[in-house]
């Protein structure tokens, strides 16, 4: 403990004592001396006080019935103000021990009910003829009593709040001020009045007899409420982890997004996952997935939530992150799991347990709640396909496109439409897209690996992401199909280079990559489409992307072929060169992706999951 | 007689209420217990066999070991109650040549018979409250109105009271032990 308090509590503690020690004084020298009889009821309502003041009654989960306002407003209708003084003034005194760290509040809580029961004794008091029989007499004067009580405990209280607090303060006193609040008040001095009736008729038997009923009625009701805070937990939590669900961080997304605050998300997803189920079952996974939920849990701030969105999915949210500040984040995160040992993450690849994490910021990357999903979708899978166990932003070529090209407003209309269509192609067939995002990878890679120059890879990287844009008009039948296709179909199927260069012509700063988009199916030794093109007729940006194209073919899972190794895909490549592919660039591409781990060697083995 | 049994039986209810067992009150661990008795004894004593000088002094040696008993317990939860009930007691004996002020008309209340003999001298260790008698509200003034009645000060109250929550902690004790036992067995 500090010697000296800090201000606030200092203030705080001079009021509480100033308080105490100004009714003392008031109460001595204005009150009549107790009587014995009068000891005996002081001493009874101080011990009730301090007893119930133990056992509030909630209502609701923020308003609750102060049951010492029900003791003090009964006892105060019926006896005088001497003994009232000093049986709150003890009361005060004996909780506010209780206490212990924060006495001085409950010093000045005990003290202003006193004075409040006192200020309303002075607005009306029933005197000596109270009882059942005149209480339909006096409801005016027991409605100004409730009144008084009421706002000179408000005014008190506020007071107090900002002497302490300063006047910032008053909003949280406003917030508190509904409808709610002033029913609770109401039923508290309604009671106080009933009690007021038994001790008028039964005396302090009376009072202990209803003291009973207000001590099961609060214990009863601790239970239900405690019930109820039960089920509101269930219905946001995640029972394995503990985090919460699902349908909480939805609507916590919609909050902010209703609320036009920025924030970024990111998505984590364990890394073969699927492997280690496999391997140990589900019982030692879920007790992986707990164990990374502790390390999240471990690593927030607050307010950041953390949710577990599926299976081995989790869903984090950094209200007021950007997106730097965000890939920071997750960067923290996923070394806090690479650092984590789990037991028998040795079996899997890697020989560790790991997570991939995707990042997407609103509103910079997207409007809606479900394009922000989508896009943090996106970037986790980027990540999880580029090598796994990394933090992957989002980022959109198609927002690169648009900034790094001149265009006019005309041309911006249209990537927004080639966008559009993406989306559609997206909903078609989500292979043709992940698809997409890869072959740009690799075709980077190639470029950078043979020299091509700076503005050529520019635009291969466009003309590789539009390349199968011809596909939306495809119908879905044949882009999905799982049997072979007869001609008609096949035809369809070979005309999207041509439709894919028509999307695109509209668009003069794109004419560099229309190339790239019609002769992509052509073969090295000229038996391709659409032109039937040989050798170095074919643009080496179209040479680089059609071996990029298949290579990524070859290497996933589609419904009508079985997926190849790494090697598997190499050799095909080799024993293809010259015919299908330009034999100057299959080895570098081979080297290339070695290297690099763009295709992690397990690769094989594993679905991309 | 019906007050100590009152105070025993809420402690048990109490106890019960909040899921505690009457096996676990064995658990509580109490320094010098053997004290309580010769308290009570003593004061038994005193106040029936005794007289001048030896009642003063059963009846303080008797106070001593109560209050020498709560403070050596005074962490367990209840016995500074009882230390406060105690205090009080004997403060308002000490004011009052080591007799309890009692509020007649209360006594007359209770058991007509007692009041002559209060009124000429002292009934046990009881003496008739007046104006000559000192700190009058620690005196006998709550009477308790459950047969056989009984006279009370507030110094018996807070004993109670902390007896009350010495039981009710008594009977809890045993789930804690509990607890902590399957947790290492756990762990």
């Amino acid at each position: 403990m500090k010697l000296l308090p800090e201000p606030r509590k200092l203030i705080s503690l001079l009021v509480s004592l100033g308080m105490l020690i100004a009714t003392i004084t008031w109460g001595a020298m204005s009150q009549l001396a107790l009587g014995i009889p009068d000891w005996v009821v002081m001493y009874t309502l101080a011990g009730l006080l301090v007893l119930v003041e133990r056992f509030h009654i909630l209502v609701s989960i923020n308003d609750r019935i102060s049951v010492e306002s029900v003791y003090l407003v009964g006892f105060s209708l019926v006896y005088p103000s001497n003994i009232i003084v000093w049986a709150g003034l003890l009361y005060a005194v004996v909780s506010s021990i209780q206490y212990r760290s924060k006495w001085y509040i409950q010093l000045f809580n005990g003290v202003n009910l006193t004075l409040s029961a006192l200020f309303a004794t002075k607005v009306f008091h029933p005197g000596a003829q109270y009882s059942l029989m005149s209480i339909n007499q006096c409801v005016l004067g027991l409605a100004a009593f409730a009144v008084t009580f009421l706002l000179a405990n408000f005014a008190m209280t506020s007071s107090y709040i900002t002497l302490t607090y300063g006047v910032g303060a008053i909003q949280i006193v406003r917030g508190l001020i509904r409808l709610q609040f002033w029913v609770v008040m109401g039923i508290t001095v309604l009671i106080g009045v009933l009690l007021s009736i038994v001790l008028a008729q039964a005396g302090l038997s009376g009072a202990v007899l209803f003291t009973f009923l207000i001590l099961l009625v609060s214990y009863s009701y601790r239970d239900y409420f405690r019930m109820a805070t039960h089920f509101k937990e269930l219905s946001i939590k995640d029972e394995l982890t503990g985090l919460f669900n699902h349908r909480y961080i939805q609507s916590k997304i919609d909050d902010l997004i209703a609320t036009k605050q920025d924030f970024a998300v990111m998505m984590l997803d364990v890394d073969h996952f699927k492997r280690y189920n496999e391997v140990w079952g589900h019982v030692r996974g879920d007790e992986a997935l707990k164990s990374i939920a502790d390390v999240l849990r471990a690593n927030r701030l607050p307010d950041e939530e953390v949710a577990r969105y599926s299976g081995e999915e989790f869903l984090v949210v950094l209200p007021g992150y950007d997106l730097a500040q965000a890939n920071l984040k997750a960067e923290l995160l996923r070394r806090a799991i690479e650092d984590t040992n789990f037991p028998g993450a040795e079996r899997l690849p890697g020989k560790k347990l790991t997570v991939s994490i995707g990042v997407a910021q609103y509103p910079m990357q997207a409007d809606t709640k479900s394009e922000l999903l989508m896009k943090v979708d996106d970037a986790l899978y980027k990540g999880k396909f580029t090598g796994r166990n990394k933090v992957s932003l989002y980022t959109s070529v198609l927002d690169d496109m648009q900034r790094e090209l001149t265009m006019d407003d005309a041309n911006q209309e249209i990537v927004k439409t080639i966008k559009v269509f993406l989306a559609i192609l997206n909903s078609k067939d989500r292979y043709t897209y992940a698809h997409t995002e890869r072959d740009v990878i690799y075709a980077m890679a190639l470029a950078k690996r043979i020299g091509l120059p700076e503005s050529s890879i520019r635009y291969l990287r466009f003309g590789a992401f539009l390349h199968d844009i011809g596909k939306v008009e495809v119908p879905t039948e044949v882009l999905t199909k799982r049997g072979p296709l007869t001609r008609e179909e096949w035809q369809i199927m070979k005309s999207h280079v041509e439709l894919g260069e028509n999307i695109a012509r509209p668009i003069p700063s794109l004419a560099p990559c229309l190339p790239i988009i019609r002769h992509h199916h052509e073969r090295f030794d000229g038996t391709g489409y659409p032109d039937g093109l040989k050798g170095e007729e074919i643009p080496i940006e179209a040479r680089i992307l059609t071996i990029a194209d298949s290579f990524d073919a070859m290497t996933t899972s589609r419904p009508y072929q079985r997926k190849r190794t790494m090697e598997e895909a190499f050799a095909e490549l080799r024993s293809c060169a010259g015919r299908q592919f330009d034999p100057d660039l299959v080895e570098p591409f081979i080297e290339v992706v070695r290297e690099t781990g763009l295709l992690s060697a397990d690769e094989g083995e594993e679905n991309p999951a | 007689m019906a007050f100590q049994v009152t105070v025993v039986l809420t402690g048990l209810l109490v106890g019960w209420i909040r899921k505690g067992s009457v096996w676990d009150i064995t658990n509580i661990r109490i320094r010098l217990l053997w004290l309580l008795p010769i308290a009570y004894l003593l004061q038994h004593i005193s106040i029936a066999y005794l007289d001048g000088v030896y009642y003063e002094l059963s009846i303080v040696l008797s106070y001593l070991a109560l209050m020498v008993f709560c403070a050596v317990n005074i962490r367990t939860p209840g016995i500074a109650w009882g230390l406060a009930g105690t205090a009080s007691n004997f403060l308002a004996m000490v004011v009052n040549g080591l007799r309890m002020p009692a509020y007649v008309p209360a006594v007359e209340h209770m058991a007509p018979s007692y009041v002559p003999a209060l009124m000429s001298g002292h009934y046990g260790k009881s003496v008739a409250m007046s104006s000559k008698t000192h700190l009058n509200f620690l005196g006998d003034i709550f009477s308790f109105q459950i047969h056989p009645v009984s006279l009370l000060s507030i110094g018996d109250i807070l004993f109670a009271i902390g007896f009350v929550i010495l039981i009710q902690h008594a009977m809890r004790s045993g789930r804690s032990a509990n607890n902590s036992e399957t947790l290492t067995r756990t762990t």
